[in-house]
Parts: structure tokens; C-alpha cells; sequence
């Protein structure tokens, strides 16, 4: 990208003297050599921690992928979707049908991805018709829908559902150990793909889309491209993470796998975490899972104090805790948007606004 | 769209859009983090443990893995209760002797939220995270299975209950038609739909008798865990003992409109109901009914009005309404641990909590007699294929009565013979009258259970 000035618009000439166009306010090219660093401790991690906390690991992984899918979605793409886990049931369904048939149920996981996705695509031709609240409402019953065809089939189970089989003769180190680094897998390469989809054409074109939709199709834009694309994306990793939640939970029961508690589970953590941010659903992630660890015990207190914790980060913190942050600190890990930044060589600028950076991607919405 | 619109938008908004300021972060970030603080400090002080005798051996660590919250809450009302029980027995309070070493013994607890994949999570970080050696589970086959199945994964023993046999045993991947398959770590006691039938059909013949009703049942099974069972193991019971059916068809949990498959049942003439729907499905089903004047002469059902607050419910709409119960303060049955009655149990409920009494009392209460007996006939508890193993061949009788785990119609089920009760307004029992009550109307199964009321019509 150039940032070259619109020479047609003098006071964009003018501003151009004061301002550059970059990914960050700061330099961000160490952050590859970490994030490289901390993969592959975690890769390490059966090694140093318990079969417990990788166990624990597992479930951190597959709800981070789904809402970092979610995210991408809605934080970026505008489709509030409260239907994804009509991918997470039948990625889960794929492992089981696949496992029935004496595949290896771990193998069967990227079939599952991939089988959602293209799933996805005639579903998209539906739900597309239907916007905002009726595009939510849409995708839920797609869930719904997906929930009772797969309950009506008895060879897999109907509605009671079955239990994978063809793991029985792992060991429980290794059974854990695989289940672990598959799980990690599919994080990561869900992190990657959105990061990468984010900083590609398409990710200015949803950034576009979300903050005027006409004004990007008037500019030229491919609009029902672009949100098809990151529909079926999404049901990729959603189908993914069904497939791993089969994997580690071993049984697939329709009423558990198609639950819509997924969606609540997604909403919250992207919400508190910061919503249209990839770092958001990851704080997110940590946060609802420390509560959880540590206050699950108490029953209805736990809920409760999870709700009350949804209520104050909703008013007081609408953008989320990394929302909020990223815009006081002109910093992410994870530079997808364009900024307006003050030019290097120049100091703090004076007028007021001049040293403000609004990061492209954030959502007023 | 050019860089220029961007820059344009941008500016704009940081205009027109006043950020949040900081005072306002502040008081957001504080809030937040006086709730997290609370929490932790409730977690703290809730989860100090009465300290136990300093023993050498590493103490035997059991689960206890229930849906205390949720929507099968109801099932562990009495969860506190019979915990603190428990804890005040002195095999759990003192310790308990296994191959010639003493243990201590510590009860963690879990709430499975009544959602299957959390039920799964618990189990597997109580295995793996805490080195659980024994996990007990109760409560609906939503709980048991997803339970049992990690414990079998992991090698650890299971012990459930209050789950029909056959939804157990299906679950974790067994055939309830030819159950030859052991899953070795895993055992549970309860009852199958021989004994539903078993506690039922007696119920509809005494009615037959009565009122001169035709040999028609009406059954309202779901397609869910439980539904399937009883659509498969149900009706060849009734069919053989001359009953023809009207199958409702395999609705969906959480339907809300039955008169279809009340208008199926009308004109099928049925005169009999079997069903096995989750609650808050059959307070809808049953004010229909009435409405579309569908009665029954006799309503039996199972997996609902096993609580007073169901019956509370429905209010009148409960009157005669027989389920079966798989425990009763009225057996001459005592705890194994303190040979302390059922009665007594029921009663001391009733005093402390002011709460009705509930099945699950009993139930709840004998895996941890259960898991004691499989435990003391082991050289090391720490051992989880010998306490499987012998999980699987305790016999014993304790408030639940006799259970033997070995004589069950599959590997490691031991079967506990329910009496069939009619919801009644209640009369007083241990002190406090509620409004409405479980009588035992049939004792066809278990003559140890004193029948103390009549059975009467549901609908005349």
C-alpha cells in the first residue's frame, strides 16, 4: 500500500505533511520471533505441566478458537451470528461418522474443518438474505435445524448420541498428549488465518463493509464476496473445534454439541475480552477461564458473579478490556487495521486530534 | 475507496466520538476488579476444608460430580445435606483402614451446571489435575454418561446412579440388548425398564380392575437419552402383558405445542400414560391435555414428579399422578456407614433444611457407602484397577437396601427394586405438612416398602 495523498483533495495534502499510514505506532516486528517462542512452549507444555492443566489447555484452546471465529464474524465482518454451533455439532458429528467407519479419529479433524466449510457455503446463500437481528436469529435456526436432522438419523446415535470410538486402545498420557497437540494446531492456525485474512485486501473491504456498507459497495467493493469468504472461514474453525471437542470428550450427544450455551460462552468472552480485536477473544478466553477455575465450585455463585462481570465490562468498558486498552497504549500485537500516525521524524504534534490514532478496524457498532 | 476516505472517517470519528475518558476507565477497571477480588474471597473461605488427622498414607481423594445447578438442580437438593452426612460419618471423618494402612479421606465436589460437556471437563480435571481415585456421579444420564466415559478414558473408577441402566450402558457404548461388554472401571446401581414396567404395569392392572379401563397405553418418549431406552425397552413389556400402544412419535426436548400428539392419543382410545420428558416439558404436555380433555385414567411417568417442586408445579393438575421412587424414609433400610434409618435420614432432611424430603436422599447417600465397601475390600485405594474391580462385585445393603453389583443384568449394574407413589396432598410426617407428597401405592417389587395409600384413578 502507498500513502501517497489524495492530490485531488488539498487538505489531504495538508495532513499528509503531518501524518504517515502504517500497521503501528509502534515497532511490531519482534513479535514474530515471540509469538514463534511461545508456541512452541506451549508445545512443550505436556512436558512441564500436569495431564490436568493440558486437559484444561485443551478446552481453553477450543473455546478461543471458536470465538476468535465468532470475532471475525461479528467484530470485523458485522454478522452477529448466534448460530456457530451449527458448525461445532457437526464438526463433532464428522469425527463420530468418521470414527464409525474405522477412521482415526484425530486424522478425521481437518476433514471435519473442511467439511463445514463447505457446509457453509449453501448455507450462507440462506442466512445472507436476512441482516442484523434477523441474521441472528437466522443462523440459530440453522443450529436448530442442524440439531434435530442430525438427532433423526439412529445409526449415529438419534437423539441419545454414541461415543467415539477407536481410542480406547491409546494409553491416557498419550490419548491426552495427541488430544493436546491437535488442539493447539487448530488454534493456532485459526490465529493465523485471521490474522493473515485481516491484513489481506479482503480485511479493508469487511473493515469497509462494517463501517458503511453502501459506501463500500459504491466504492467498488465485493461485498457479498468478502462476508461469504469469512462465513465459511468461520466454519472452519467452529468445525474444527466440534471435531476436538469430540476428540476430548469422547462422547457426542446432539443436545450437548449443538448446545446454544456455545454462543453465550463465545459472546461473553469476545465481549469482555474486546470485540473486533484478535487480542480480545484471547484475554477473553483467560478471563472465563480463571473465573471458572477458580469459582465453578459455588454453584449459582459462579454464574452470578460471571453475569455481574458481563454487566460492568458491558457499561463502563463497552470496547472490552483490550479495546480499551489497545486505544490508551497505540498498541497491538496483532496490527491488522491502518493507523494515521504523526511521521517519524516529527515530535508530538500540537493540534489537538493530530496525535490521536484511531485504529481502522475499531468498531463504533 | 482510497487512503484518503480512511484518513477522512478516522479523523472524524476521533471528533465526533469522545473516547472514554480516564476517570471513567478507572472506575470501570476498579469495579471489575473488586468483583474479582469478592470472588476469590468467597472461593477462599468456601473452600477451606475441616482439617484432617495427619496420617502418613496419601489421603483417598473421591468426587463427587452432581448438576447442582441448572436445569436438573432439582435432583440435588439434598447435595449439602448429604454431603455434611458424610462428612460426619466416621469412616469419612476419621479415616478409613485399607490393607492394613489407615487412609484419610477427601470429598471434592463438582458442579457439572447440567451440561454434558461441562460434566466431561469436570470429570477429566478431576482425574487428571487433582488425582481423584474414585469419581461417584448421579443424576440423569446427561451427568452419568459423559462422566462414566472419561473415567473409562482415564482409568479411574466411576460409580453412578439415578440414571436408567440402559441409558448408562448405551452411553458408554454398550449394547442394553446383548450386554456382554465390561467397561471395567465403571459401575453403577439403579434400575432398567424391567422394573419401570415392573412398578407400573401392576399400577394399570389394579386400575383395570377398578374402573373397567381398555387395555390401551399412550407413550410420550423423547428423542433424548432417556427417551430412546424406554421406547426400546418399554413397550414389549406392556405389549406382552396385553397392552396395545399409541406412540406419541420422538418429539424434541423443549417442544411446546403437543396437541398433535394428544389428538393421537384421544383417538387411539389410551386409557394408560407412560412418558419420560424432561420437567419443564411435562408441565406443558399435561395442562394441554387436560385442556384438550385428554385423561387418563392412570398417568405413570418417570424422570418427572420425582420432586415436590414439580407437584408444587402443577398444583392440582399432580393429584394421582404415580411415578415410581427408588427411595423411601419408610424402608427398613439403614446406613451401612452409621446404622442410622432411612426414616431418620428423611427426618433430619425435613429439620434442617425445612425442605420435603426427596428420593435422591438415599440414593446420593449410598455411593459413598458403596464406594467404602469397594474401597476396604482393596490392598491399596490408590489402585485404580483393583477398586474398579471391586466396585464391580460389592454386595452390601445399606440405606438404599441390598445392592449386589455382580447379579445385574450387565457388568458392574447393580439393581435397586423401586415401589410405585402417587402425588397426594400431604399429611403430616416428620413434623412439618407439605403441601403436596409421594404415598407408596404399590409395592409389587419391594414388600420391604409398607404401602401407606390408596391407589387411586388419576382422571375418573
Amino acid at each position: 500500500m502507498t500513502t501517497a495523498p489524495d492530490l485531488l483533495r488539498p487538505d489531504s495534502i495538508d495532513r499528509a505533511q503531518a501524518f504517515r499510514i502504517g500497521r503501528s505506532a509502534r515497532p511490531s516486528g519482534w513479535l514474530i520471533p515471540v509469538a514463534a517462542g511461545l508456541v512452541i512452549l506451549l508445545a512443550f507444555m505436556p512436558a512441564l505441566v500436569s495431564a490436568g492443566d493440558t486437559s484444561l489447555l485443551v478446552n481453553v484452546f477450543i473455546l478461543l478458537t471458536i470465538s476468535t471465529m465468532w470475532n471475525l464474524l461479528a467484530g470485523y465482518a458485522g454478522m452477529v451470528s448466534i448460530g456457530q454451533q451449527a458448525f461445532i455439532g457437526l464438526g463433532a458429528y464428522a469425527v463420530l461418522i468418521g470414527a464409525i467407519h474405522g477412521m482415526e479419529p484425530f486424522t478425521v479433524i481437518p476433514i471435519a474443518a473442511v467439511v463445514c466449510a463447505v457446509i457453509a457455503l449453501p448455507i450462507s446463500v440462506l442466512v445472507f438474505r436476512t441482516r442484523g437481528g434477523y441474521f441472528a436469529i437466522a443462523t440459530w435456526v440453522v443450529a436448530s435445524t442442524a440439531e434435530l436432522v442430525i438427532s433423526s438419523i439412529t445409526s449415529i446415535g438419534g437423539g441419545t448420541g454414541r461415543s467415539v470410538p477407536g481410542l480406547a486402545s491409546l494409553s491416557p498420557s498419550l490419548y491426552g498428549h495427541i488430544t493436546y497437540w491437535s488442539s493447539l494446531a487448530v488454534v493456532v492456525v485459526s490465529l493465523a488465518i485471521t490474522y493473515l485474512l485481516l491484513r489481506s485486501r479482503l480485511g479493508l473491504v469487511l473493515a469497509a463493509v462494517r463501517d458503511d456498507e453502501d459506501g463500500a459497495r459504491a466504492a467498488g467493493a465485493r461485498v457479498m464476496t468478502a462476508r461469504r469468504i469469512v462465513f465459511m472461514v468461520a466454519a472452519l474453525g467452529c468445525g474444527a473445534a466440534g471435531a476436538l471437542l469430540a476428540v476430548s470428550q469422547l462422547q457426542v450427544q446432539p443436545a450437548s454439541v449443538f448446545s446454544v450455551q456455545f454462543s453465550a460462552e463465545i459472546i461473553f468472552v469476545t465481549l469482555i475480552g474486546g470485540m473486533g480485536t484478535i487480542e480480545g477473544p484471547i484475554i477473553g478466553t483467560i478471563i472465563y477461564f480463571a473465573l471458572q477455575q477458580n469459582l465453578a465450585q459455588h454453584g449459582a455463585w459462579y454464574l452470578i458473579i460471571v453475569g455481574t462481570v458481563a454487566v460492568v465490562i458491558a457499561i463502563w468498558l463497552p470496547r472490552g478490556l483490550w479495546g480499551t486498552a489497545t486505544r490508551r497504549l497505540r498498541f497491538e500485537f496483532f496490527p491488522v487495521g491502518y493507523h494515521v500516525l504523526p511521521l517519524k521524524s516529527q515530535k508530538k504534534p500540537s493540534t489537538p486530534g493530530a496525535g490521536a490514532t484511531q485504529p481502522a478496524g475499531a468498531s463504533d457498532g | 475507496m482510497t487512503k484518503g476516505n480512511v484518513m477522512d472517517q478516522a479523523n472524524e470519528r476521533r471528533v465526533t466520538n469522545r473516547p472514554v475518558d480516564r476517570r471513567t476507565m478507572l472506575k470501570g477497571m476498579g469495579a471489575g476488579a473488586l468483583a474479582i477480588g469478592a470472588g476469590q474471597v468467597i472461593g477462599e473461605l468456601a473452600l477451606a476444608k475441616p482439617a484432617f488427622a495427619a496420617t502418613s498414607s496419601t489421603p483417598i481423594k473421591i468426587a463427587y460430580i452432581s448438576p447442582r445447578t441448572g436445569a436438573f438442580a432439582d435432583f440435588s437438593i439434598s447435595d449439602s445435606y448429604v454431603l455434611s452426612k458424610i462428612r460426619s460419618s466416621s469412616a469419612y471423618a476419621k479415616g478409613v483402614t485399607v490393607g492394613g494402612k489407615h487412609y484419610s479421606i477427601d470429598i471434592v465436589t463438582a458442579d457439572t451446571q447440567s451440561d454434558p460437556n461441562r460434566a466431561a471437563q469436570v470429570a477429566q480435571q478431576l482425574i487428571q489435575q487433582q488425582n481423584v481415585d474414585l469419581i461417584l456421579t448421579t443424576s440423569t444420564p446427561e451427568t452419568t454418561v459423559p462422566v462414566a466415559t472419561a473415567a473409562q478414558q482415564l482409568k479411574t473408577p466411576c460409580l453412578g446412579t439415578v440414571c436408567p441402566w440402559e441409558a448408562w450402558y448405551a452411553g458408554l457404548g454398550g449394547n442394553p440388548g446383548s450386554p456382554t461388554t465390561n467397561f471395567s472401571y465403571n459401575a453403577m446401581f439403579f434400575f432398567g425398564l424391567k422394573e419401570f414396567a415392573g412398578t407400573f404395569l401392576p399400577m394399570w392392572k389394579r386400575i383395570e380392575n377398578s374402573t373397567h379401563a381398555a387395555k390401551v397405553f399412550a407413550g410420550m418418549f423423547p428423542n433424548d437419552d432417556d427417551g430412546n431406552a424406554f421406547r426400546m425397552g418399554f413397550p414389549p413389556y406392556a405389549e406382552a402383558a396385553g397392552y396395545t400402544y399409541i406412540d406419541g412419535g420422538a418429539y424434541t426436548d423443549g417442544t411446546t405445542d403437543y396437541s398433535a400428539m394428544i389428538e393421537k392419543f384421544k383417538a387411539g382410545g389410551a386409557e394408560f400414560f407412560v412418558n419420560c420428558p424432561i420437567p419443564p416439558d411435562f408441565n406443558t404436555f399435561w395442562k394441554q391435555a387436560v385442556q384438550a380433555d385428554f385423561r387418563p385414567k392412570l398417568a405413570t411417568v418417570a424422570k418427572v414428579m420425582l420432586f415436590p417442586s414439580d407437584a408444587v408445579a402443577l398444583g392440582r393438575l399432580s393429584n394421582n399422578i404415580a411415578t415410581d421412587a427408588w427411595w423411601t424414609p419408610y424402608g427398613p433400610y439403614k446406613s451401612s456407614l452409621t446404622g442410622e434409618t432411612a426414616a431418620k435420614l428423611a427426618s433430619d432432611f425435613e429439620h434442617s433444611t425445612g425442605s420435603e424430603w426427596v428420593d435422591s436422599l438415599g440414593s446420593s447417600y449410598s455411593l459413598f457407602e458403596v464406594a467404602i465397601e469397594a474401597l476396604k475390600a482393596s490392598d491399596d485405594p490408590h489402585d485404580h484397577a483393583q477398586v474398579a474391580n471391586n466396585l464391580q462385585k460389592v454386595s452390601y445393603s445399606g440405606i438404599s437396601g441390598p445392592i449386589d453389583f455382580g447379579a445385574g443384568p450387565a457388568p458392574g449394574v447393580g439393581i435397586i427394586k423401586p415401589v410405585g407413589v402417587q402425588w397426594k396432598p400431604g399429611k403430616k410426617l416428620f413434623g412439618k405438612k407439605f403441601p403436596w407428597q409421594e404415598f407408596v401405592v404399590d409395592n409389587s417389587l419391594n414388600k420391604d416398602i409398607p404401602i401407606n395409600g390408596d391407589l387411586v384413578a388419576t382422571n375418573t
